[in-house]
């Protein structure tokens, strides 16, 4: 009799688990909606809240609300697309830093650390400086960004396969191509002329000045695409976060896992930096803050770190274009003053091992 | 007697609401190229960069500016009289929120905003760009327009006083800087030719000079001198101190870090910094042995006045360097020139140092 | 019944040959203790069996070729225990051993998943620790939540890397028992690793005696523990106690020295 209860303590108490991490998923969803609903009334054009939100209804409801057709300008032609991106963006950097830290089983691990982000900067600075690349015009510094993202991984991923798939070899190569890219973006800096050299570096600042309708539909179709995989291997990560022997036991296939993650995880960070340039932090950190609050099963931790980055993003944008108006900061100096302190409020308060 | 003056002004007036109405729709073409249309005549300017704000006050229409850019901001010392202009952010990333805002009226933008910027094709904020962040509101304008390029100045400075309706002011600007540049040109003809190295920067020990294309090139060999960058390909190619000494040039023209130069600073403390700079370039390695240091004949130079349209004052101040004897008056050019932006002459103050 | 077949078997990594043409048989409910020094190729025997290694030779299920099953096949009839587990960041004991039910699970957790963990986590008394981080564990606490995922697996073979090898001594009894207890209650065959051949003499239906890649004898631990075997398989005098069963005491090393290992 007792034993029976007790096994049924133990179920509700885990179904209770998981019941605080689908609120604390609502809860974060809550707050962009929140923060997305402050943001598109904040802003250098003089709009009142009522007129903000009767340009954003008029267009739900038709003939329900009456808007003006400045209202509308700004609201659908500035501010909400930008507001989009923001969630976008950060969503798809929160997902490919939990992604990548699962796989590779390092808390360091990040579209940073992995060599990614600086083939990035040099994409976008052989556009910037030679005018070379792989499309014309306007999506020189995109298509760059984005081929040469890809590159990376393929080289990360080239260099550790002599060695085997393992963490350790892919951190190694991700090093490696890091420093490699690196070297060549500060080489074409240094041949650069001042004014090229300045745009490269506010390029990997990162912006969200560049976003536009077409652009959230773009990363938001790319990361739909990835997204299934990834939730569908959300046990496969945990297995590998075991160990790759343990995982392998448990019947999963970690090296084509790993491989096919990793793919996806860097097509997802290369569908969102192209447009915004290399934003730091939020892929390293978005995931560490939901692993603190929630745990590390990644059926919860990929989406809540979506929400997360999205969040912080979101946030510290809506910030960096208003605190300062009309001089707009670059969003990634406004993420780390916004993220860093939560951070490390966290760190200090949860002093649990995660890892 | 008053009569006649009445009839006159009327004439006048009525003169010009027909050329203003015979004129608009005005089509002009940009520097970028792009066929840009103005409804009606322009009343109010937004520049997005110092240059602009420069040309619009020469023109005499700095009382149409409406909003500036941060980089406008930054030189109070030109332009006092935009310093409570309304902000609209940094030059490369505009507040275009702000802009609508600026250009609206209740709900409608009267279209008679223009947003004047630099072309810079394929730039997030060159005039391509910014023409399609501003598309949505009706009514702006947004012209490109380069006002640092010497061998453009005639032309954008025409484009702009089309723009303006400020054609004589324009003409009469251009003949003023032609002007200048012939007697430059008249002064230093048949002079020997200096070899002359221009500094653009030594930051963290590393020598930027000025190449084939840049604006300092260009006023040195207008200033009969052989720039030894001239070969180049760079505008701001990177050099070695080994290589200047090997090409020993005669004359060293270093420009100063600091653009506020000789206007902000009394000039005391100008002093002390222009003295260490010369010292920091006196005392390199080797530099004994170049004719210039020999001859003393080493210049820090305030570089607001080598670009833009007092680039002319520059020129005139390089000849005077390079050629001492020559029969011209930098400070007089440079007295003129500030005429035309209604800004009092800085006494004083230090512009090239040592003093020539 | 005969549960493993072990046939022929060999394993090298590049020219260093580590098992050599091993032949074994595992029946019904039996535990099968794999003694030898270090480096004998008793970790590599096991990594072969669920297929972690791809040996040469054959390997057999209930009749069927191993290298024929599917990983995922392999892994609902193959529980493995590793010799230490690090813990995935940030997750409960809970989660790890919920993470047996991978094979059997496509994403959504059902009730009888839930049922079946909690069940393993009854039987083996961590209900206290069922909501802590893994990591904060000890020793003998994370290797009974590593069999326990591995039992939540519902194999029907126990692989075990010599779970007893970082625990003091009531771990090291507290965990054999257990795993002699699943074996019995369960109805499954266990391979296991173990360096102490006294708690290998108690736990275990039959010992093969691994060196240099050969098993050099297999059977019964009371007529295979003798002080001569020790002395040629493990280079060591000992002296043998056969009461009940057979004990051990290591005197000295042979090639010098003392015996301490």
């Amino acid at each position: 009799m007792s034993t029976a209860s007790e096994v049924t303590s133990l179920k509700e108490e885990y179904t209770r688990f998981v019941g605080r991490k689908l609120l604390f998923m609502a809860a974060v969803s809550l707050c962009i909606i929140i923060v997305a609903g402050v943001s598109a009334t904040l802003g250098s054009a003089n709009l009142s809240v009522w007129e903000v939100y009767s340009a954003i209804l008029a267009r739900a409801f038709p003939g329900h609300f009456q808007t003006t057709w400045f209202a509308e300008t700004i609201v659908w032609g500035l501010r909400l697309h930008r507001i989009l991106m923001g969630i976008v963006v950060g969503a798809g950097l929160g997902i490919a830093g939990a992604v990548m830290q699962g796989i590779l089983k390092n808390p360091l691990a990040s579209p940073f650390t992995l060599g990614i982000s600086s083939a990035a900067s040099f994409g976008a600075a052989l556009a910037i400086i030679l005018g070379a690349g792989f499309a014309g015009g306007e999506y020189l510094i995109i298509g760059n960004t984005f081929v040469f993202t890809l590159l990376a991984t393929f080289a990360v991923y080239g260099l550790a396969k002599y060695k085997g798939v393992t963490p350790e070899t892919m951190i190694l190569a991700g090093i490696a191509i890091m420093y490699f890219f690196s070297a060549m973006t500060s080489f074409l800096q240094y041949v650069g002329r001042a004014e090229q050299v300045q745009e490269v570096v506010f390029w990997m600042m990162g912006s969200l000045g560049r976003s536009s309708w077409e652009k959230v539909y773009a990363s938001t179709i790319m990361i739909l695409i990835c997204l299934p995989y990834i939730i569908l291997k959300s046990w496969d990560i945990n297995a590998i976060g075991a160990g790759d022997e343990t995982a392998a036991s448990l019947g999963v296939n970690v090296e084509r896992t790993r491989v096919i993650s990793m793919t996806f995880a860097s097509l997802i960070t290369a569908s969102v930096i192209c447009f915004t340039g290399t934003i730091g932090f939020i892929g390293l950190v978005a995931p560490h803050m939901t692993r603190m609050i929630i745990g590390g099963d990644h059926r919860f931790l990929i989406p809540g770190s979506a929400l997360m980055g999205a969040l912080i993003l979101l946030a510290a944008d809506t910030l960096a274009r208003t605190i300062l108006a009309p001089v707009i900061l670059p969003v990634g100096i406004m993420t780390s003053f916004l993220g860093v302190p939560f951070f490390v409020y966290l760190f200090l308060k949860r002093r649990k091992e995660f890892w | 007697m008053i009569k006649w003056v009445i009839y006159s002004v009327m004439l006048l007036l009525i003169a010009t609401t027909f050329c203003a109405s015979a004129e608009y729709p005005m089509t002009i073409t940009d520097s970028a190229g792009r066929e840009v249309t103005i409804q009606m005549p322009v009343e109010r300017i937004i520049v997005m960069n110092s240059d602009a704000a420069e040309a619009v006050t020469v023109l005499g229409a700095a009382d149409r500016i409406v909003g500036i850019s941060d980089s406008v901001k930054n030189k109070a010392y030109y332009f006092p009289a935009l310093k409570s202009k309304q902000n609209v952010g940094k030059w490369n990333e505009p507040d275009y929120e702000m802009i609508g805002e600026i250009a609206r009226s209740g709900d409608k933008i009267v279209p008679n905003i223009i947003v004047i910027s630099y072309t810079y094709p394929d730039k997030p904020y060159g005039i391509i760009e910014v023409a399609k962040k501003l598309e949505p509101f009706t009514g702006i304008t947004a012209i490109g327009l380069d006002f640092y390029k010497p061998e453009n100045m005639t032309r954008e400075i025409e484009i702009l006083g089309r723009i303006l309706g400020k054609e004589a002011e324009a003409q009469r600007f251009i003949e003023w800087y032609e002007e200048k540049q012939a007697d430059v040109e008249n002064a230093v003809s048949g002079k020997n030719v200096p070899k002359v190295y221009v500094e653009w920067s030594s930051k963290g020990g590393e020598l930027t000079t000025m190449g084939t294309g840049s604006g300092a090139a260009q006023l040195v060999s207008m200033a009969r001198g052989y720039s030894i960058a001239k070969d180049l390909k760079d505008a701001y190619p990177k050099v070695g101190w080994e290589w200047v000494i090997s090409k020993n040039p005669d004359v060293i023209i270093k420009r100063s870090t600091s653009t506020a130069l000789g206007w902000e600073r009394p000039p005391s403390t100008d002093s002390v910094n222009l003295e260490t700079t010369l010292n920091e370039l006196l005392g390199r390695s080797g530099a004994q042995s170049v004719n210039a240091v020999k001859n003393r004949k080493v210049y820090v130079v305030n570089w607001e006045i080598m670009a833009g349209l007092d680039d002319v004052v520059g020129l005139t101040y390089l000849a005077k360097i390079l050629h001492p004897e020559v029969n011209l008056d930098p400070e007089s050019v440079y007295r003129e020139y500030l005429q035309f932006l209604g800004v009092k002459y800085p006494e004083d103050k230090i512009f090239v140092y040592p003093e020539i | 019944m005969v549960k493993i077949t072990i046939n022929n078997v060999s394993f090298s990594y590049g020219s260093s040959v580590i098992l050599n043409d091993l032949n074994i048989v595992v029946e019904d409910s039996e535990i099968l203790g794999l003694v030898g020094p270090n480096g004998s190729g008793k970790t590599t025997l096991i990594k072969c069996i669920d297929r972690i290694l791809k040996p040469n030779g054959s390997i057999f299920l209930d009749g069927r070729d191993l290298s024929s099953m599917s990983r995922g096949e392999i892994a609902r009839e193959i529980g493995y225990v590793p010799q230490s587990g690090s813990g995935a960041m940030g997750t409960t004991v809970f989660e790890t051993i919920l993470m047996g039910r991978r094979p059997h699970i496509s994403w959504r957790v059902s009730e009888r998943d839930l049922d079946i963990v909690s069940d393993v986590i009854e039987l083996l008394h961590l209900e206290d620790l069922a909501m802590r981080e893994f990591g904060q564990l000890s020793g003998g606490q994370r290797q009974k939540v590593l069999i326990a995922r591995a039992l939540a697996q519902e194999p029907s073979v126990l692989l075990l890397d010599e779970p007893t090898s970082n625990l003091d001594m009531k771990h090291q009894l507290e965990v054999m028992e257990i795993i002699r207890e699943m074996v019995q209650k369960k109805n499954i065959s266990a391979v296991m690793a173990v360096h102490d051949l006294n708690l290998a003499a108690r736990f275990v239906d039959k010992l093969a005696i691994l060196k240099n890649g050969r098993i050099w004898a297999a059977g019964e631990a009371s007529s295979l523990l003798t002080a001569e075997i020790i002395r040629e398989v493990y280079g060591v005098e000992a002296v043998v106690m056969q009461l009940e069963r057979p004990f051990v005491i290591p005197i000295r090393s042979l090639n010098g020295g003392v015996a301490c290992d």
